[in-house]
């Protein structure tokens, strides 16, 4: 075998990979339908869909998790089964899951030792001088002996990457790599991934934002509904033409947002403090102010007291100094229920949290709030046909699919379950509106939606405070910015004069003025 | 009491401490490789009376006088096979671990009452484990007594501590253990057999169960009684919690229940009052139980190294 044939780790190179006609059904679901995918040494392509278009269930087939009820893999040329993720890593598929596949209590080498099927005695040495030598080739920063549940985000997707080349991965898959990273972590991926590129591996891009395929992919492969929509190569396509090809209809990429004159103050924060999970200082005094008709985005790198700051005003969390003001009254002695009470709703980020019952049904989800008010009970019984009715209005005002009120939340997608939340929140006509990372894991149709519902929420008057990891989205929505980083407010600047890259410095703790 | 018989008092009390640690350490040690797993075996307790049973029935010449040797290794092969029923009904069936250990200590708490009783008609006695002085170590004062004048099971439970802390550090079995019941779909993914692995460690933490019973009549008390273990095997789950699931912490936990379940003897012994009256002998045994409870609440910064897919059954793709 020829020089030229091998990967820098001295792994095999397969130079075609082919899914030809895969069709794979869940009970009720055809997830893929006659899929042909193909993957080339040296290229990236991007698959891109909605949720639950079936991207991930092609890869798991590629990586090994499920078979195909239908069709073939080949790499180059050659059919293979393959039965499960160790076989898919033998043959030098490496797939790079959307959830971490690490074990946080071991060290970064144990990790990356797991896999090594040698002697009874562990040879921790080998592997981590193994592992530091792909750590240079590829220009992947990493502390051998560092333990992963002590590292970041970025870096443990660097070491999910390092894991995947240390056993050959010549055929990479990152499924949407960068839904957990800042925007500096992403530069940096992109970066490996043209290092990776050029180096000879085939590269499969998992993902829903359109800039990202329009920045980094060879080549794009669209899906919907199970189906293959296209093929193309990434040259000239603009960005709403792969929009209409991945949603089916056109959408609105820019958001018409009308001039309004904010009112009167309607949240206030003083000088607030609140600790974190640990008992160490999340926020230090910070002071911010949303008036009516107004959206204030919150811009902050996960981890800098933003969570905590939504938490704090929801009333999860106790304060330890200053004060929360709701139309001039003060607010942190009340309970949850008070506050609802006088008007403050919380869309929070963990929807599966804090923000539904997955076990429950729609219904029973909507309601959570509202099982108390006479409207919705007779004495101390529910009242099953006002809930019906009224969840069957919240189900056609917000499009939440399927149209069964008896659904269970945690049977639907992402998008769907986070309507459900919405719908709840914005049903009791709230005047203030804490919103956590809103969009989150939601695709494009549900992102529109919700996004067009909080401007409509602007319009009529309620003060909105956003915070949300996704700057474009803070562009694209909020009427003022504020920057917060480790605990304190960095800055607050106007949507008008705001530069997307000086605040993602700022963000990122850089100084300087926006 | 002058100085010279309160040392000896205190040696031998710290002598006593540390043989009755040594059904914790059995057990407890055993349930660290089960529970590092992702398996919580709350049948300790039905698998230590199994073993105490089985093991002094092979011994004593009052059921099969086999020996002591053959004693302890019936113990141990009971130990093991409830081991295998544990990781047959929670790895392969998928079924609530903390229910499936409830039956196996109900199952051995039944059976080894009823078998005592068919077979034994209730009493069996045995000529126990003997110490064993270890020459010139079990001469240093004061160490001599507590440490190197032990029988040989006691020795074989402090071995074990750093023997199960070497094998999970620096052992490719020890590293899968730890990996799959952190998070086994990664473990799969690198090609470790969580199946596999996960039966491995709850068969060994059932070995030591029935290990940690066969003890009780054969190293410590010479008699097999209804129930002996009183509690004792779900301490040994509560310590695996207390001492974070590590081997040593797991030692100190032991040592320190061990004096707890001492310290009544020892009052009466010496006769202590409180406030000039004797304490009842029942409050006195409540003392490591309400210790349990205590240690448990302020052990909850432990729940750091906890496995996280502990109590969760695995399948691939969920």
């Amino acid at each position: 075998m020829s020089a030229a044939n091998l990967l820098p780790s001295g792994h095999r190179r397969i130079e075609l990979t082919e899914m030809i006609a895969i069709t794979k059904r869940f009970p009720g679901v055809v997830a893929n339908d006659r899929v042909n995918f193909d993957v080339r040494a040296g290229e990236i392509h991007a698959l891109l869909g909605e949720n639950g278009a079936g991207k991930s269930t092609l890869m798991h087939q590629l990586g090994g998790l499920y078979l195909p009820d239908e069709g073939e893999i080949r790499l180059d040329g050659q059919q293979v089964d393959i039965r499960s993720p160790s076989e898919a890593l033998r043959l030098g598929i490496g797939m790079i899951h959307q959830h971490f596949m690490l074990v946080p209590t071991l060290s970064v080498t144990e990790n990356i030792a797991l896999s090594r099927q040698g002697g009874p005695l562990l040879d921790l040495n080998s592997v981590r001088d193994e592992l530091m030598a792909v750590s240079e080739t590829y220009n992947l920063e990493i502390n051998p002996d560092g333990y992963v549940w002590q590292m970041s985000l970025g870096e443990m997707k660097r070491l999910e990457i390092i894991k995947a080349l240390f056993h050959g991965g010549s055929i990479i898959i990152l499924d949407e790599p960068t839904a957990v990273l800042t925007p500096r972590e992403v530069e940096d991926l992109f970066q490996t991934l043209a290092l990776m590129r050029s180096r000879g591996h085939s590269l499969i891009f998992i993902t829903h934002k359109l800039n990202e395929v329009q920045i980094i992919s060879d080549h794009i492969t669209v899906m919907r509904d199970g189906r293959l929509i296209d093929t193309l190569t990434n040259d000239d396509i603009d960005q709403s033409t792969l929009a209409h090809m991945m949603v089916g209809r056109e959408l609105r990429l820019n958001l018409e947002k009308t001039a309004l004159d904010a009112g009167d103050e309607k949240l206030r924060v003083r000088n607030l403090s609140v600790q974190n999970d640990y008992d160490l200082p999340a926020l230090r005094g910070i002071n911010l102010s949303v008036r009516a008709g107004e959206i204030l985005g919150i811009a902050a790198v996960s981890g800098n007291g933003q969570n905590e700051l939504a938490e704090c005003i929801a009333g999860l969390r106790p304060a330890t100094g200053g004060e929360v003001y709701l139309n001039g009254e003060s607010i942190l002695d009340k309970s949850i229920g008070d506050r609802l009470q006088a008007g403050l709703s919380y869309i929070p980020e963990e929807r599966t949290v804090h923000g539904t019952i997955g076990t429950f049904t729609v219904a029973e989800n909507v309601i959570l709030q509202k099982h108390g008010s006479r409207r919705y009970r007779s004495g101390p019984f529910m009242n099953f046909g006002a809930i019906g009715e009224f969840t069957e209005d919240l189900i056609s005002w917000f499009n939440i699919l399927p149209r069964r009120k008896e659904a269970l939340v945690k049977n639907l997608s992402g998008g769907n379950a986070q309507r459900v939340m919405v719908a709840r929140e914005l049903s009791h006509e709230p005047e203030a509106m804490v919103v956590e990372r809103p969009t989150h894991g939601v695709d494009v149709g549900a992102t529109e939606f919700i996004r067009e519902l909080m401007l409509q929420k602007r319009e009529d008057g309620v003060a909105i405070l956003l915070i949300s990891e996704d700057l474009d989205e803070i562009m694209a929505l909020a009427d003022r910015i504020a920057v917060i980083y480790e605990g304190s407010v960095v800055d607050v600047v106007d949507r008008k004069d705001a530069i997307a890259d000086k605040l993602g410095l700022l963000m990122a703790g850089g100084v300087g003025q926006v | 009491m002058d100085e010279r018989t309160l040392l000896d008092v205190l040696v031998a009390a710290s002598a006593l401490t540390l043989a009755s640690a040594m059904p914790f350490l059995y057990s407890a040690l055993g349930e660290v490789f089960s529970q590092l797993s992702g398996v919580f075996n709350l049948g300790v307790e039905g698998i230590m009376l199994m073993g105490a049973f089985v093991s002094i029935y092979f011994a004593s010449d009052m059921g099969l006088d086999a020996g002591l040797l053959l004693g302890v290794l019936a113990g141990i092969v009971t130990g093991a096979l409830l081991g295998l029923v544990m990781a047959f009904v929670s790895v392969t069936m998928h079924a609530d671990q903390g229910i499936s250990g409830i039956g196996i200590t109900l199952l051995g708490r039944g059976l080894s009452t009823t078998l005592f009783i068919l077979l034994a008609d209730g009493v069996l006695l045995v000529e126990s484990f003997q110490p064993v002085r270890i020459p010139l170590l079990s001469d240093l004062p004061i160490l001599g007594d507590i440490l190197f004048n032990q029988n040989v099971m006691v020795y074989g439970a402090l071995l074990l501590v750093p023997l199960t802390a070497w094998l999970l550090r620096r052992t490719t079995w020890g590293l899968q253990i730890r990996a799959v019941g952190q998070n086994p779909a990664a473990a799969d993914a690198m090609g470790v057999n969580v199946v596999r692995v996960r039966y491995s460690a709850v068969i060994l933490g059932g070995a030591m169960a029935g290990l940690a019973g066969a003890s009780m009549p054969l190293a410590l008390t010479n008699v097999f009684q209804v129930n002996m273990t009183a509690g004792l095997g779900f301490i040994a789950v509560a310590m695996v919690y207390f001492g974070g699931w590590s081997p040593w912490r797991v030692m100190v936990g032991s040592l320190l229940f061990s004096a707890a379940y001492n310290l009544q003897i020892w009052v009466q012994v010496l006769d202590v009052k409180l406030f000039g009256e004797t304490i009842p002998v029942n409050v006195l045994l409540m003392i490591p139980y309400v210790l349990a409870i205590i240690v448990l609440v302020f052990a909850r910064d432990m729940q750091r190294f906890r496995p996280q897919a502990m109590n969760r059954p695995f399948r691939r793709g969920d």
